[in-house]
């Protein structure tokens, strides 16, 4: 009976469980939203941390006598391997071309082939693969002719810069090795994408070689190995740096779709797999694993999105939630008035208990169902993902529970508590006070808002005092995000959250707030009468406030948030860059200075050509320096000020000095300038200038290395200015020297890459395609820009894209705050309809009491207008602060896209004047003579 | 009682009826009665006789299914929603057995509520609530709110309100229904007097026989029918 009692008490109040239910599924439906999202996410993070992995896995022999073939048969046996093909990688000497020449060995002595600026000996690669290579690994494409036994298929690159083409011979020399090896060239192949061919067992990056020639295994093994393989077991033996004698290796595929979709067990389950195959010979293999590694790197990332995710969508769930809360607030009269008149039924304590429990029980299955339901059809739409594919991943199913058990906790916090508390007091007392008494709540004489918000300043102080978040400084590796840098915001929420009804009350409350005066010239009297009738009834209204303002806010905070993420993403890319474009020569096809004329395509408003050595010597530890032109260089490289630090500055040197991070920030015309005067002159990284204790004026030994004659040459510079970030950095320049001395220097004058800056930045991408298509075929060349260029070393978190997530967001937004103000005012009319029933009985036309409405609406709207706007902008700038280290470059400010603001704002006052009118058509509805009945 | 006062209220052949479940039910059957400017009648029955029904009609918050009611010789169902409010506005004032003062607006807002409603001037609505809180004898307590006065302070003020566009009728559905015998002897010696002075007509619903002897006339309902007979008891 009890059951069949509470079943009628959500149907017969249709109104009311209509209102409950609608907060509840809002809540739920963005607290499930955004898990869903969070468990489509790590997905989403594992394919693209695996998408660039062209190469699973490279077993390298550790020792040259080790026979990788043998292996084949047991590696492939293992549970999760795909295929595994033996390669072997040796660099050869020189590489001459000739006319069809058919045979082997000549015994003739090799000649050289001039380095097109200094006349030196060019070699290159030679890698031996099985046919099966090509299909089983995507790598290498042949673009002309084929791979065949007896021949050799040779790089684009070599084809191009050596002017050789199908049918030619080409006779391979290698070091020590006396023979001279002819092979006609069958196959002419495309190295885009093949740089994980270069990987070593020892060094985490991969030195890409232009020559690039492949022979068959077979071929390989017969005529090459037995004198390679003599050559790596005889100690005397000296290879070059950076160079390869012989490297035996096995690439292994692993079967991807065994892998779980979550980045996190995929990495274990790789590096398992490593360890098996390793496992198998101990002690002659060493495996890269660059599966484990992409998705480890992943693993950190996933973590740090959802915390991040979990923190943008937190303020959107507390809201919705305080939504709840509030609507049970709105209508917590009629309930109390119904508990009354169950008791003076003789319904008793225990029964009536009941009967609410359950009725809430029902509410709450309805809305939490309904939420999780509106939640996954938003994953769907944003994530544009089938439904049906959602509904069978356990990951989802395990959310969609937890948000099922939130939504019932929430609707027993928010329904059923407060009415169990009404049930305990005196039924006479009830029907004593028709309108409940207000008490001060606690958190209010306990000051909480105050002591939230200091917390949160606190929190913030400390963090930033700490050098806020700090990159891992290693390469690859994804910025850390800790939860408690998370608890500053959080507590902000709450804090700002609590202050906002504070202050909201105390306004409305204030007979002199101007309410009166405004509506009395807006609506007459009864406006005027209807402001003041809001002063006392703050209670409820500004909690009304409260929900908009916080809900605009976190609309807001979220808009300009996800600008300045987005345009910091450029400014990362225009560091990464350099400028605009990098065109990069093949190593194979050097280019002087002068190439920069070459460039001057339309669209390009400068260009500069920058030197680069990354074999040079600092100390006993190589470096990279680079060598610029500075008048070209200023005018063409993205180089804002923030890049530099004062260096005569007493706080850089107390910087340098106890290695910490405060050092005084200096000028881009400053620096450059320093370096302009001294030909010798070296800018250094302040990393760099602390390591090697270098201060400014001191005298820099430097050996720099050309790698057409093997040599180092030393010269001494001299330090004239410390950067904290230069252009084409990231994270690998830490010396820069002046052009002309470092080629002269080092007896080599080609230059690494030129930087390109355009007239027009939306014209890149054109400016870019002219570039290709002029040199295509002439002269191998990379072409990177802002639009395309792949941060290597940046954190998957700039990477991930927030549209879908701040789509899901805005939207909720817009609900919240419509029908928040809804909910209200349809509230209102409810628990007012005996009021609104007297004052149609005195002669109140339907036009008054829509003025009261009005001025209602309009009071809420205004006052949380104003505080949204201002609560934003403070969030929005919070966040950007802490979340700095996101990016390469520290964010120097927010963005405030006043567009999408704009479009923000003026969707959510439409939305509210279409509340307004809403809930007006309601007061229509409203009988005069059962109003009066009413209890 | 004055001679040859006009007819205030004049109901012809009034009825009303409801659907409930399907039923139709009679509420009131042929009910035709005058009034005179001035008169205080009582209407008395049962629970359930169609007493508040009746007071409804009269004062225009609902529309008879049969019959015709005429106030101050304007018969109601001419008028439209918009001039029956503004009717009711000039005409008409109400008392109700709960009072239902606004909670959230002071004594002299609440009073002030019609005039407000009325668009009179500022100055002259002051100057009409200032001499209705005297009337009512509520002079210092214009600025307290409803729940700060006792149940006999409150129906005062509820009268004020009825009272605030000296309106011409005045209808009070069980006006001391809620308050003890003290109070109500109070209010109505109150309403009374207001009656003979003012020359308003007063329609009072009631269940209690001692009010209802102060009135000129009582009117008994049973079933939703007038039974003519005086002094019986339902």
């Amino acid at each position: 009976m009890i059951a069949s009692y509470a079943w009628k008490l959500v149907t017969r109040n249709k109104q009311r469980s209509f209102t409950f239910v609608f907060g509840l599924v809002l809540s739920i439906g963005l607290f499930s939203g955004i898990l869903f999202f969070i468990d489509t996410l790590s997905r989403g993070m594992a394919q693209k941390a695996l998408a660039p992995v062209t190469l699973d896995m490279v077993a390298h022999t550790v020792k040259a006598e080790v026979d990788p073939l043998a292996m084949v048969p047991k590696i492939m046996s293992l549970r999760g391997v795909s295929s595994v093909e033996p390669v072997a990688s040796a660099d050869f000497a020189s590489a001459i071309g000739g006319p069809s020449v058919l045979g082997s060995s000549t015994g003739n002595s090799p000649s050289t082939v001039a380095d097109p600026l200094n006349g030196s000996i060019v070699g290159g690669r030679m890698f031996a693969i099985n046919p099966s290579y090509l299909s089983t690994f995507n790598l290498v494409k042949i673009s002309q002719g084929s791979f065949q036994e007896r021949g050799v298929v040779i790089s684009e690159s070599m084809a191009v810069s050596r002017k050789l083409g199908l049918g030619d011979s080409l006779n391979l020399t290698f070091s020590d090795i006396k023979r001279t090896f002819t092979l006609p060239i069958t196959g002419i192949a495309t190295m885009e994408g093949a740089s994980a061919l270069f990987s070593t067992a020892t060094e985490a990056e991969n030195s890409m070689v232009s020559d690039v020639v492949f022979v068959d295994y077979r071929w390989f093994q017969g005529a090459l190995l037995p004198d390679l393989k003599k050559l790596a077991l005889n100690p005397a033996t000296v290879t070059p740096p950076g160079g390869i004698l012989l490297d035996q290796q096995l690439h292994i595929k692993i079967d991807r779709a065994q892998l779980p979709p979550d980045p996190v067990s995929a990495a274990i389950q790789a590096d398992a797999l490593r360890r098996s195959i390793e496992r198998q010979y101990p002690g002659e293999l060493k495996v890269v694993d660059n599966v484990s590694v992409n998705l480890s790197s992943t693993k950190s990332d996933v973590l740090s999105a959802k915390i991040l995710f979990i923190f943008l969508g937190l303020p959107g769930i507390l809201l919705a939630a305080y939504l709840s809360v509030f609507v049970t607030e709105l209508f917590a009269d009629s309930r109390r008035r119904e508990i009354s008149l169950l008791r003076t039924r003789g319904a008793r304590p225990g029964q009536i208990t009941g009967i609410v429990a359950l009725s809430n029980l029902y509410l709450s299955i309805l809305g939490s169902l309904a939420g999780i339901s509106l939640g996954l059809l938003l994953i769907s739409l944003t994530q544009k993902l089938p439904l049906g594919s959602l509904l069978s991943e356990k990951g989802i199913l395990v959310s969609g529970g937890f948000a099922f058990l939130v939504g019932i906790g929430l609707s027993f916090v928010a329904g059923f508590l407060p009415s169990l508390g009404a049930l305990r007091r005196e039924v006479l007392e009830e029907k004593r006070i028709v309108k409940r008494r207000y008490t001060i709540p606690f958190w209010k004489r306990s000051y909480l808002d105050f002591i939230f918000l200091g917390l949160s300043v606190a929190i913030l102080v400390v963090t930033q005092l700490n050098g806020g978040l700090k990159p891992t400084g290693t390469e690859g590796q994804a910025v850390q995000l800790s939860f408690y840098i998370f608890l500053s915001p959080l507590f902000a929420w709450i804090g700002t959250t609590l202050l906002t009804i504070r202050i909201v009350t105390a306004y409305i409350e204030n007979p002199k707030n101007g309410l009166p005066r405004l509506f009395k010239g807006l609506m007459g009297g009864v406006g005027e009468m209807s402001a003041q009738s809001m002063a006392r009834r703050s209670a409820s209204i500004a909690p009304a406030v409260t929900v908009i303002a916080l809900t605009l806010s976190f609309g807001i905070s979220l808009l300009i948030f996800q600008q300045t993420y987005n345009s910091e993403k450029r400014l990362d890319s225009q560091y990464i860059v350099g400028s605009d474009i990098r065109l990069t020569p093949a190593l194979n096809t050097p280019q002087k200075a002068d190439f920069a004329k070459a460039l001057m395509v339309p669209g390009v408003a400068s260009v500069t050509p920058v030197y680069r050595d990354t074999q040079a010597l600092i100390g006993m530890e190589k470096n990279t320096v680079y060598g610029i032109d500075i008048e070209s260089f200023r005018k063409t490289a993205f180089l804002p000020n923030s890049f530099f630090v004062d260096g005569n500055s007493p706080r850089t040197l107390a910087a340098l000095r106890d290695k910490t991070t405060d050092y005084a920030p200096g000028k881009t015309d400053q620096v450059l300038q320093a370096l302009e005067q001294m030909p010798n002159g070296v800018l250094i990284s302040v990393e760099q200038a602390q390591k090697y204790n270098i201060q400014l004026g001191d005298p820099v030994r430097i050996k720099l290395y050309n790698r057409f004659t093997n040599e180092y040459k030393p010269v001494e510079a001299q330090a004239v200015g410390f950067f904290v970030y230069f252009p084409t950095s990231s994270q690998d320049s830490d010396f820069i020297l002046n052009a002309s001395f470092m080629t002269q220097a080092m007896g080599f004058s080609g230059v690494d890459n030129f930087l390109i800056r355009v007239d027009n930045l939306s014209s890149i991408s054109t400016v870019s395609d002219r570039l290709k298509e002029k040199f295509k075929n002439q002269i191998p060349l990379r072409i990177d820009n802002t639009d395309t260029v792949i941060k290597v070393d940046s954190s998957s978190l700039t990477s991930l894209n927030l549209g879908g997530l701040a789509f899901m967001e805005l939207l909720y937004t817009l609900l919240v705050a419509t029908i928040g103000l809804a909910v209200f005012l349809y509230a209102s009319v409810n628990e007012r309809r005996r009021e609104f029933g007297t004052m149609r009985a005195f002669g109140a036309d339907l036009g008054h009491l829509r003025r009261i409405l009005f001025s209602e609406s309009m009071t809420i709207t205004l006052i949380s207008l104003l505080l949204g706007i201002l609560v934003g902008g403070i969030l929005s700038e919070l966040l950007v602060v802490l979340l700095s280290s996101l990016f390469t470059i520290p964010p120097r400010g927010v963005v405030i896209p006043t567009t999408h603001l704009g479009f923000l704002i003026t969707l959510v006052l439409a939305g509210l004047l279409i509340s307004t009118v809403l809930s007006a058509r309601h007061l229509e509805k409203i009988k005069v003579v059962e109003a009066l009945r009413e209890l | 009682m004055p001679n040859s006062r006009t007819i205030s209220v004049e109901t012809r052949g009034v009825g009303k009826e409801y659907r409930l479940q399907g039923n139709k039910i009679h509420a009131l059957k042929n009910i035709s009665v005058t009034m005179e400017q001035g008169e205080f009648v009582a209407i008395m029955g049962p629970s359930g006789s169609g007493k508040s029904t009746l007071l409804n009609l009269l004062g225009g918050l609902d529309i008879p299914t049969q019959g015709s009611i005429y106030l101050d010789g304007t018969e109601l169902s001419s008028m439209n929603e918009k001039a029956l409010a503004a009717f009711r506005r000039k005409k008409l004032g109400f008392v109700f057995q709960r009072h239902d003062l606004f909670p959230a607006l002071t004594v002299r807002q609440n009073i002030e509520f019609p005039l407000i409603l009325h668009e009179t001037p500022q100055r002259d609505r002051e100057n009409r609530v200032d001499s209705l809180l005297a009337l009512v004898g509520l002079d210092d307590k214009g600025g307290n709110l409803p729940e700060e006065l006792s149940g006999g302070q409150q129906q005062r003020v509820g009268i004020a309100r009825a009272l605030a566009n000296e309106p011409t009728i005045l209808l009070a559905d069980e006006p001391t229904g809620n308050l003890d015998s003290k109070t109500s002897a109070e209010i109505m010696d109150f309403l009374t007097d207001l009656c003979g002075k003012s020359g308003v007509t007063l329609v009072l619903v009631t269940h209690d026989p001692e009010v209802a002897q102060r009135a000129d006339r009582t009117i008994f309902l049973r079933d939703g029918e007038m039974i003519p007979q005086e002094g019986v008891l339902l």
